[in-house]
């Protein structure tokens, strides 16, 4: 977090609660809400298509859980976003799918394929 | 007759406006936490169904893959707007019949996190257990 130094020298910390405030309702109230959503509905016609969870699955919906949380969430969040986006265009493969391939058989499976 | 998603809507609402200020967005925070809620319900559903079917739904349906994630989203995402449409025209009406229900004495919200997770994974243990024993 940024920092500025008060007139009488002492430190001040700029809270979250002010972050949270200085960013329009547009987006804090209802694009995040709805990207929060579409991420868990991309998740969950997975898991229902797929009939397995995966590794994946547990750390995007973590991450969607944690940006939900204003400011700190969003950074971790957003943070996650366009590291998964640098990783698959350098390694051709997201984090999540890097993880797949580690661990290489799903968490829960209920196919008896 | 109490319906459960409706409750659930006025629980997740009462919370909003317990913790924040009374405002329009308390409506749409409410859906759209009960929406995720259904979710979970919607997931449950579809891993008791899966069960009993071999291959992929979009094998099934003869679509692609990724065409089936799209219509899938897209479908999801219609209903989630259609259903933050209905509790708003609704909302005096829910108030109204779950405001002096007995079950507000001792049904928390948290719970409700509980019960979500427990539409995940109780079809799991089924599916898991009726596999096991066959």
């Amino acid at each position: 977090m940024k920092q500025k130094i008060s007139s009488v020298g002492k430190p001040e910390l700029i809270k979250t609660s002010t972050i949270k405030s200085a960013v329009s309702n547009a987006f804090s109230e209802n694009i995040s809400k709805k990207l929060g959503f579409l991420s868990g509905a991309i998740i969950l016609i997975d898991v229902i298509d797929d009939h397995e969870v995966r590794a994946s699955h547990i750390i995007n919906g973590g991450m969607i859980i944690v940006a939900g949380v204003p400011v700190v969430g969003w950074m971790i969040g957003g943070s996650y976003f366009l590291a998964d986006i640098a990783t698959l265009a350098i390694t051709g493969n997201s984090i999540g799918g890097h993880i797949d391939n580690a661990i290489d058989e799903p968490l829960m499976s209920w196919t008896d394929d | 007759m109490i319906k459960p998603f409706d409750y659930a809507f006025y629980s997740l609402y009462k919370l909003y406006l317990d913790t924040e200020k009374e405002e329009p967005s308390n409506i749409e925070s409410a859906s759209y936490s009960i929406s995720i809620f259904k979710l979970s319900f919607i997931l449950g559903i579809g891993i008791l169904t899966g069960a009993f079917y071999h291959g992929s739904l979009s094998e099934h349906l003869g679509i692609s893959k990724d065409l089936f994630k799209v219509l899938g989203v897209v479908a999801l995402f219609l209903y989630a707007a259609l259903d933050k449409k209905s509790y708003k025209k609704r909302l005096p009406e829910i108030v109204k019949k779950y405001k002096n229900h007995p079950r507000n004495k001792w049904f928390k919200s948290w719970m409700l996190v509980f019960v979500g997770l427990g539409f995940i994974f109780i079809p799991i243990i089924i599916v898991k257990s009726i596999q096991g024993s066959i």
